[in-house]
């Protein structure tokens, strides 16, 4: 077991970090004044992980929306479902499945190493029966639905199908009503046995505990398992676009849009670069901006408009949602803007602005112990420390943002539009 | 305990000193009558004070200025509140001690608060046209938006039909009508009647109590002839209607929304009866709506219910495929008569008194959540912190629980249906 202690940068906060000798991470940050414990048990595995192979064995192919099929059964096993052991302690549990994780979370002001003992054993129980697999099909299918009416969501999926060729980023998380007929108990069990191997897991807890205690009480929880190595289908992703405009209608007031750039297809993005893209962003087009002014007082976008780095392992893409009732205009005020800033370079007070901006978001996130959990579990997935993006921040310099600019070229942008029916 | 200060004439200020968080809240509240005639203007008034002022005469200017101020954060609500309607401006700042240099932001963004509020961007005696037009067509894009979320959509239908010609049953942002013709002098009439009118709490939350921020408030409402405040009567339940609609819509999924009276609920402990009674039928995971209608036949992929106790209602919503819809109204008919015939188990009862309880204590954990709190707390006297709220929980009966369920009649039922079905 490795244990090492991080001290805070800027804030008085600590965590400690532990790698148990099966490859489990588990970061701890003690919030002592705090009434509120929350835990998060997670794997690397998402959406995204639709081919794989385990222990340099064959590669596996998976129906799409496994991962989050997966993430609905684990919640029951062969005595009942965790909600209701979960109830009996008052905990508030949940979980998510996203593109890249597979989260099973639970906050709580009391009892918290019983649900601890909770977490820790239901997602460690896998219990699949073709009968229950059968089962969640109606309730999957139903949250897929739900996601069909939702315009945001539905906007960004076929943003994504026209820049991604090849990438499974551009599939629904949930799958599809098709994909989900097709999971089986066996395949849920294979998904399982890879990406639910400690090796591949993690465990994130802020609140009011005791580091050593925590730490115990987990070595004490996680079974005995051999660690794996995985090896994650690396996509082949060209860097060219499918097609730059795409459209579709649904039943909403005003046209909704999706406008974004492909970046050139590599791994993971450092914790630097996104830090730099997402200033960029507000550099761009964040409420201090010109252009945001401008597209304002054009009546081009309301403050629905928003912007992203969407970033993960082998995609990342600047993006850029909103209501318009001139999408495509907004998106050539977005790329006209891109290529002033290529030429006359970022203005310093902008860039100041959305650097404290940004530091602010970061110290802000120690105001709460989900907030804190969830940055310790993007370093557990990601090998940063927990004080590092504030480091970054601190000594960003404005040609470190300026570089980032480079990726965006006006060849390789997309717009996505739904209109009103 | 918080500590309440009078500053002036229907004028409080309440501070809440909570040295966990590493900002700080400073929040205006402004409870004025619920009326139909004034709640769209009212509804629009705290969206252009927090747009610009005086001093920083386009929002532009304001946000460089925010972002300076390490991403303060401004923030704008209206509610409705009992028969009140709440306009809220707050600004959230990280504490002088975080910032790179230890600047002073605190007080600086709370002086800066109260000028949006009492120095705005005027014009002889009107708000300025471009900024009530610029902000105007926000709100109408809000209130045209609306469609655009169909839970939503369909939970303000619901609560439109109950409520008819009441004003509670006004949409969120305003009326579309009303809202077109809002003129700058218009606002400058709400905004003088606001500032003459309203009871005001002023709410900060951290650390420490920005210095001279209450000596502030007192002067500047010493210049203002405060009459006719706003006080604290009671509230009107109407006689809520019994109606059924269905709307037919091109969407993928279905929507049941079903709204009933709770009765009188008056007394401190039937309202926390009320609350108890309402989480074991459709609050968390363990409710009787989550594990019946949900899990065990499928009906939906969601089914929750929400009691509104200070207007006397209770909200059931549900996402549900056409052909399920009867069934899924069906059987919340009979979880209900389960309820009130007291056919819940002691479990349910103990879980959801747990589970209420470590939400409760969490509530402080959380700058948000705690200012809603004591904003919705206003004019309860009886209950002054989260702890004495467990304490009141903590003493419901099994038979409280039953006598609050026996008051709950169905009113009304909303459908929301995929055309062609």
């Amino acid at each position: 077991m490795e244990k090492t202690f991080i001290k805070g940068v800027c804030v008085p906060e600590n965590c400690t970090k532990v790698v148990l000798s099966n490859g489990l991470k588990i970061f701890i940050t003690e919030k002592k004044n705090f009434n509120t414990n929350y835990v998060i048990f997670g794997t690397k595995y998402g959406s995204i992980d639709t081919a794989f192979s385990k222990n340099g064995g064959e590669k596996v192919v998976v129906p799409e929306g496994i991962a989050h099929y997966l993430e609905h059964k684990l919640f029951e096993s062969e005595d009942g479902d965790a909600f209701t052991r979960f109830s009996a302690t008052g905990a508030n549990a949940n979980a998510f499945t996203s593109f890249d994780r597979t989260c099973y979370l639970f906050s709580c002001a009391d009892r918290f190493y019983e649900n601890l003992d909770i977490l820790l054993d239901f997602v460690q129980s896998p219990y699949f029966t073709e009968q229950t697999v059968q089962k969640e099909q109606g309730i999957i299918g139903q949250e897929i639905r739900m996601y069909d009416d939702n315009v945001g969501w539905c906007v960004l999926f076929s943003m994504l199908s026209a820049m991604y060729k090849n990438h499974p980023v551009k599939i629904d998380i949930a799958g599809t009503v098709e994909s989900i007929a097709k999971i089986n108990a066996p395949l849920l069990y294979s998904c399982y046995e890879t990406f639910y191997n400690p090796s591949n897991m993690f465990v994130c807890v802020a609140g009011n505990v005791d580091t050593d205690e925590v730490i115990e009480h987990i070595k004490n929880g996680i079974k005995p398992s051999s660690p794996v190595t995985i090896e994650r289908d690396t996509f082949s992703e060209p860097d060219e676009i499918i097609t730059d405009y795409v459209e579709k209608k649904m039943e909403i007031a005003k046209p909704v849009f999706c406008f974004g750039y492909k970046e050139k297809c590599e791994g993971e993005r450092s914790l630097k670069d996104i830090l730099c893209s997402e200033i960029l962003l507000d550099v761009i087009s964040g409420d201090t901006s010109p252009l945001f002014e401008e597209l304002i007082n054009k009546n081009l976008i309301n403050y629905e408009f928003d912007s992203e780095y969407f970033q993960g392992n082998g995609y990342s893409a600047p993006i850029w949602q909103g209501e318009s009732d001139n999408p495509k205009a907004v998106a050539e005020a977005i790329k006209t803007e891109v290529e002033r800033l290529k030429n006359e370079g970022i203005d310093e007070e902008l860039f100041e602005s959305a650097r404290r901006s940004l530091y602010g978001t970061a110290i802000k996130r120690y105001n709460s112990v989900d907030g804190i959990v969830m940055n310790l579990v993007d370093c557990a997935m990601y090998d940063n420390e927990p004080y590092d993006d504030i480091k970054i921040l601190r000594d960003l310099k404005k040609s470190d943002v300026e570089e980032r600019l480079n990726l965006l070229s006006a060849d390789k942008t997309v717009l996505s539009v739904v209109l009103p029916k | 305990m918080p500590q309440i200060t009078k500053l002036a004439n229907g004028v409080e200020g309440l501070f809440v000193e909570n040295s966990r968080f590493n900002t700080t809240l400073v929040s205006f509240n402004f409870y004025l009558p619920l009326k139909r005639e004034t709640y769209s203007s009212n509804a629009l008034l705290p969206y252009v004070l927090s747009s610009c002022s005086f001093e920083y005469d386009n929002f532009r200017k304001l946000n460089i200025k925010l972002g300076n101020l390490y991403g303060a954060t401004l923030s704008t609500n209206n509610s409705k509140i009992m028969d009140y309607q709440c306009l809220n401006i707050a600004v959230s700042v990280i504490n002088d001690e975080y910032t790179l240099e230890h600047e002073g932001v605190v007080n600086e963004a709370a002086k800066l608060l109260a000028s949006l509020i009492f120095s705005p961007a005027l014009q002889n005696d009107s708000f300025r046209e471009s900024d009530v037009n610029r902000e105007k067509a926000q709100m109408l894009d809000r209130i045209r938006g609306e469609i655009n979320d169909k839970r939503g959509f369909a939970r303000q239908r619901a609560v439109s039909m109950l409520f008819g010609d009441d004003p509670y049953g006004v949409s969120r942002y305003g009326e579309e009508k009303d809202m077109e013709k809002i003129t700058g002098r218009d606002l400058f009439i709400a905004w003088e009647r606001m500032l003459r009118t309203a009871f005001v709490r002023v709410n900060v939350i951290g650390a420490k109590l920005p210095s001279g921020l209450w000596n502030a408030v007192s002067s500047a409402f010493s210049a203002i002839k405060r009459e006719n405040v706003t006080e604290f009567t009671g509230f009107n339940t109407p006689n809520l209607k019994n109606t059924e609609q269905t709307d037919y819509m091109s969407v993928s999924q279905g929507k049941l929304v079903m709204g009933f009276s709770l009765g009188e609920v008056k007394a401190e402990r039937e309202t926390a009866a009320t609350t108890v009674m309402a989480d074991i039928f459709g609050g968390g995971p363990y409710s009787r709506l989550f594990t019946n209608v949900r899990e065990k036949l499928s009906l939906c992929y969601y089914c929750a219910c929400q009691a509104i106790k200070n207007k006397g209602f209770m909200l059931v919503d549900s996402g549900v495929e056409s052909e399920n819809a009867t069934k899924a109204k069906e059987e919340i008919l009979n979880q209900l008569e389960i309820m009130k015939k007291g056919e819940f188990t002691d479990d349910e009862l103990a879980a959801s008194i747990i589970s209420i309880c470590d939400s409760v204590k969490s509530l402080e954990d959380s700058l948000s959540t705690l200012n809603a709190f004591y904003t919705s707390r206003v004019f309860d006297k009886s209950v002054s912190s989260p702890s004495e709220l467990i304490n009141i929980i903590k003493q419901v009966t099994r038979e409280d629980v039953i006598k609050a369920a026996q008051k709950v009649t169905p009113c009304v039922t909303y459908q929301l249906l995929p055309e062609g079905k």
